[in-house]
């Protein structure tokens, strides 16, 4: 079978999708529940603390969901790997539900007592979730899977728990549900470093992850420090993910899809999968947050809803198109 | 020493004069203190849930149960009146806006009266609450005397709310409902269950055998409890038993005469 895209076809698409991002996050500024004039746009508060960093994050968040579905799909070698699957969204509910039932406030270098707790708890979990699979120095993929869903479960039960015995149901399920809703500037400079750095290290290790995907002994054939490397892209995927989940609550849907949405167009060579991936995770996030500020104005619809909502039926409209187009 | 005083006074006379003009509420609660303060020409946002009284429904909305900041920043306020134990994170953004908030804390009836006080303060309409105030506390007064009989002291009517169905979720004690159930002269008797509004079984109904159940309308279909048990079952208007604002009252005369009247 002849390869169906070339590098030049995957460097155009970048190139267009990019644009298309760029055009979006424009739109997206001049959308909201208040309508402004472009005259008074460029004056407004509504527009420099609301919009604009709402806009910026909601595209951080994107790529920080996104990559680590490339990452953890192609490390773990199974489709049906998200960013959540080794316990960071159960860690994160946990410490946002703690911050929230106790009302704790206090800040650290700017950030409230919900992400931090959400952000410190998602790392712990993983951390968990890491040393339970492994075995022998060595860490089994199958293992790393099965512990993280299982440890998801406890602590969805410890979730449940703590909304039964305090009663602050709604406050919790908005935060499950996730929003964007609290963007604002601090947040934007929260993740950005982890944005960057994800996606640096990802790239970095593409041929490793381009390896793995061929199986262990034949990526250790080919010279890669399996250990190290699924060391390095787990951690990479679990700072981002803890940092998305810290500043927008869960947002399903992003880390699963995108990957294999971008697999379908352009194939498995990580060198594309992944810029592409970011780039769409921050595309779909961008207008999805913008359906959620207007749909039901002057009300928000949680975005992780509309995500599922709008997605999950694309997605499954692709999936049936290449199938049959392939047979 | 009088010479600062009056410096004092006339410096501080402009400051008490300027009364806010453009005011947000954010939640239904906060609406029905500020209509009932008579500052309802001076509210110029409310949420979509704000359904008391019915003109406030003709405001402009800012949002639901979570505030939509661009709204409530467009409007230009001059103080946004929020619930300090219901919405931490949306004081927080406020607050991060700049805007001028006032996060009244409103747990139970005495927590109203606070609140109304503060709120009249800030607004410059002490005169209207201390008024308001005075009527909550005399007809409040007028519900317990007959209550406090001492035979009712010695058995209070034993009570149960009932705020969910399937499952049963029942108001425990520290709530705002269990502050009215008291007031009206009975006997929470899921006050001493674990959390704030614990789930009960139905076998735990029919062991516990509370006199009667008071049900937020709209929990609970007709008919569904009153065959259950021998208990009279009292439907109250969800709003008035569930805000913490002025119409708390209502629900307090409601339950007492109910209880009253239905004597076991």
């Amino acid at each position: 079978m002849k390869r169906k895209y070339s590098k030049q076809q995957s460097l155009i698409a970048i190139l267009v999708l990019t644009l298309v991002l760029l055009l979006a996050m424009a739109l997206s500024l001049l959308l909201g529940s208040v309508m402004l004039s472009p005259a008074e746009l460029f004056k407004s508060e509504i527009f420099w603390q609301l919009r604009l960093p709402r806009v910026i994050l909601s595209a951080l968040v994107g790529l920080l969901l996104a990559v680590p579905g490339v990452i953890l799909q192609g490390v773990l070698r199974n489709p049906l790997a998200d960013p959540y699957i080794l316990g960071v969204s159960a860690g994160g509910g946990i410490g946002a539900a703690v911050a929230i039932a106790f009302g704790l406030s206090f800040t650290v270098f700017g950030m409230s007592p919900i992400p931090l707790l959400a952000f410190a708890c998602s790392l712990l979990a993983v951390y968990v979730v890491y040393k339970l699979a492994e075995i022998g120095g060595k860490t089994v993929p199958e293992t790393l899977v099965l512990a993280g869903v299982a440890l998801s479960s406890f602590c969805a039960a410890v979730l449940s728990l703590i909304v039964v015995v305090t009663g602050n149901l709604q406050a919790i399920y908005f935060w499950l549900l996730g929003s964007l809703a609290a963007a604002s500037w601090s947040n934007v400079l929260t993740v950005l470093p982890y944005a960057l750095l994800g996606i640096g290290v990802a790239f970095f290790y593409s041929k490793e992850l381009n390896a793995l995907l061929l199986g262990e002994d034949m990526a250790q054939t080919l010279g890669v420090d399996v250990e190290q490397s699924r060391f390095v892209l787990i951690g990479a995927a679990s700072l981002m993910t803890a940092a998305a989940v810290s500043v927008s609550g869960l947002i399903g849907f992003v880390g699963l899809i995108v990957p294999h949405w971008v697999r379908l167009l352009i194939g498995p060579n990580h060198r594309y999968l992944l810029p592409l991936s970011a780039l769409s995770g921050m595309l779909l996030l961008v207008v999805a947050d913008v359906l959620a500020r207007t749909i039901l104005s002057p009300q928000e619809v949680p975005i992780g809803i509309v995500m599922s909502l709008v997605g999950a039926p694309f997605f499954l409209y692709l999936l049936r198109r290449r199938r049959t187009e392939g047979r | 020493m009088t010479a600062v005083t009056i410096l004092f006074l006339l410096l501080a006379a402009p400051l008490a004069g300027a009364s806010p003009q453009r005011i947000v509420s954010g939640i239904p609660s906060a609406t029905e203190m500020l209509f009932a303060l008579g500052l309802g020409d001076q509210v110029v946002g409310v949420t979509t849930n704000c359904n008391y009284p019915p003109e406030a429904q003709n405001k402009p909305k800012v949002g639901g149960f979570t505030l939509n900041l661009e709204r409530v920043v467009a409007l230009k306020p001059d103080l946004v009146v929020l619930q300090a134990d219901a919405q931490p994170r949306e004081i927080e953004r406020c607050r991060k806006m700049k805007l001028p908030v006032l996060a009244l804390e409103a747990r139970s009836i005495d927590g109203v009266i606070v609140a109304l006080r503060q709120l009249g303060n800030a607004t410059g309409r002490d005169r209207a609450a201390a008024e308001l105030i005075g009527t909550m506390h005399r007809r409040l007064s007028a519900v317990t005397p007959r209550l406090w009989g001492l035979q009712l002291v010695l058995q209070r009517p034993r009570v149960l709310a009932v705020v969910g169905w399937e499952p049963l979720i029942v108001a425990g004690g520290g709530t705002f409902i269990d502050d009215i159930l008291r007031r009206a002269g009975a006997e929470n008797i899921a006050a001493g269950a674990r959390g704030a509004y614990p789930q009960f079984s139905r076998e735990q109904l029919l062991n516990i055998r509370p006199d009667y159940i008071i049900v937020p309308e709209g929990t609970v279909r007709r008919g569904e409890l009153e065959g259950a048990g021998k208990w009279a079952v009292l439907y109250v208007d969800r709003d008035i038993i569930s805000r913490p604002g002025p119409r708390v009252v209502e629900a307090v005369e409601t339950i007492a005469r109910f209880i009253n009247e239905k004597k076991i």
